[in-house]
């Protein structure tokens, strides 16, 4: 996908880890994900450079947001922001530059209310945190 | 004092064998769930040696002091021992050794029998202590505690209002690191389910790098915690023992007014925390006043001149460097922010920075009780995973 020529003495060896300045993805068709996110891909790709630019602009405010709290967004939490978005045109790094500064509006009854569509991703987010301190404080009860 | 812990209609997991304790430099309590609520009871941490005889010509008959028999010995507590001229007064603050010492087992136990826990109980304990210490300091506060006065376990007391004395044996001390407690308040409820904080933005308010400052009479703790981990390289620094109110606080205020009385020689830190707790009560000018050594010394300005200079050095030297350090939330705990958190406010109005009141499971908590009460949500969340 790299709009360079890689040349052949680069292609001989891999190198370590995030070392190149290329990506190559190879999908796995027989994966449901993977499969749609091909599809994406090639959505994308009819128009020439829209797929650069759309895999561009997501690194590009996940980095954005890295430099500010230090954090690197799981992809759960890329797909969540995506999904999230309400309006087509609010692009991902204008989200992740709004992101460091939250103001609380906690609804602890709408948190206390099951969520008819399965859990959010705040549930997912609070038993994460819930299971991993418990984790790390189990022992001191034994 | 009751606390209403969350409904949610899951059965309650604890019973009330389980007393949640704190006994921090300043103020110790104790916390017990009793029919689904919340039982505290607490008294400053400080005690004077004295006699019946003592207290009764000392005061007149007219002032009672409350006092206990402890280990043959007749000790005053509370805030009436400040009137006793001629009593040595313990403080035992800010040392290694006062953990599962005398005076620690003292105050659990008064706080523990004015909670009128039944005579022979079996209790389950869970103590805190500051997170750097806590390696060190774990196995002396359980062998303490649970060696009783002559090593069956057995510990006695009699408070002045008991016609017997009261028997407690301790058949199991938990220790936890002081801040467990508090992000356990905001993560759990009382029947130890998980309690999400959706944000503004969709996520979860305690996801991400959460600080709990727990700004106590002794020590200010620093705990932090990333999406539910302890961060364990950070432990060994966590605790400072210059950030609490009696070093940025009481000292100060200490100092102003022996210069102002220099006879005053019996006054202690204590007796000032009992001055700064009667004012925050009440923040009026006549809550200012203190008698000493014949003078009355209004000391208001100085008490918000010192809670003004505390608050910025937590600012510069706590806050400030946490969130360029990209921290997401800061918790606050303990008694510390009581003379701080308005300013806090004012100075962090965009910032992420819990206090009790903000959420409908922790309204009912003041800020030092906290720790003591989240600690029962901790040992409820601990026991209902261990169940699955």
């Amino acid at each position: 996908m790299s709009k360079r020529m890689t040349s052949p003495q680069a292609r001989r060896s891999k190198g370590s880890n995030g070392s190149s300045d290329s990506i190559v993805i190879h999908f796995d068709p027989d994966d449901p994900t993977e499969a749609r996110a091909l599809e994406m891909s090639k959505l994308l790709a009819l128009k020439h450079g829209r797929r650069r630019a759309t895999i561009v602009a997501a690194l590009e405010a996940m980095h954005v947001l890295h430099e500010r709290s230090g954090r690197v967004l799981t992809p759960i939490e890329v797909a969540s922001a995506i999904l999230g978005q309400p309006t087509p045109t609010i692009t991902v790094a204008a989200a992740a530059a709004a992101a460091p500064r939250r103001k609380i509006e906690a609804k602890p009854d709408e948190a206390a209310a099951p969520s008819r569509a399965g859990k959010t991703l705040v549930q997912r987010q609070a038993e994460e945190s819930a299971a991993n301190y418990l984790k790390g404080m189990a022992s001191l009860f034994e | 004092m009751q606390i209403m812990p969350r409904k949610t209609g899951e059965p309650l997991i604890l019973d009330d064998t389980f007393i949640s304790t704190d006994a921090g430099n300043g103020w110790t309590a104790v916390y017990r769930l009793v029919n689904g609520k919340i039982k505290t009871h607490g008294i400053p941490h400080a005690r004077a040696r004295v006699t019946g005889n003592l207290l009764r010509t000392d005061l007149g008959a007219q002032h009672i002091v409350e006092y206990a028999d402890f280990q043959g010995q007749r000790y005053g507590y509370g805030d009436g021992i400040w009137n006793l001229t001629d009593a040595p007064i313990d403080l035992h603050q800010n040392s290694i050794r006062r953990y599962g010492g005398s005076m620690h087992i003292f105050f659990n136990l008064v706080n523990i029998a004015s909670l009128d826990v039944k005579s022979g109980a079996a209790l389950t304990l869970i103590v805190p202590t500051p997170p750097a210490l806590l390696n060190q300091v774990k196995a002396q506060i359980q062998e303490a505690f649970m060696h009783g006065e002559h090593g069956d376990g057995v510990w006695t007391i009699q408070l002045r209002t008991d016609k017997q004395p009261r028997q407690y044996r301790f058949q199991r001390v938990i220790v936890v690191p002081e801040g467990a407690g508090a992000y356990a308040a905001y993560r759990f409820g009382m029947d130890g389910m998980i309690v999400p904080l959706p944000g503004a933005d969709g996520d979860d308010l305690l996801s991400g790098r959460v600080v709990v400052l727990d700004l106590g009479a002794g020590t200010g703790d620093t705990y932090t915690i990333f999406n539910g981990n302890v961060a364990p390289d950070q432990i060994a620094h966590a605790t400072d023992d210059r950030a609490g109110i009696i070093h940025n606080l009481m000292q100060p205020l200490l100092s102003d007014i022996l210069e102002a009385v220099p006879q005053a020689r019996h006054y202690t830190t204590a007796h000032v925390d009992a001055l700064l707790r009667r004012y925050i009560a009440d923040p009026r000018p006549e809550n200012a006043a203190v008698r000493v050594s014949g003078r009355t010394l209004n000391l208001e300005r100085q008490i918000l001149d010192g809670m003004r200079r505390y608050a910025e050095w937590v600012s510069a030297n706590k806050i400030d460097p946490l969130f360029a350090r990209g921290v997401d939330a800061m918790l606050m705990a303990g008694g510390g922010w009581m003379y701080i958190e308005k300013m806090i406010r004012a100075w962090y109005p965009d910032r992420l920075i819990f206090a009790p009141e903000q959420f409908k499971h922790t309204r009912h908590i003041s800020l030092y009780d906290l720790n003591g009460v989240g600690q029962l949500a901790l040992a409820a969340a601990v026991m209902r995973s261990q169940q699955v």
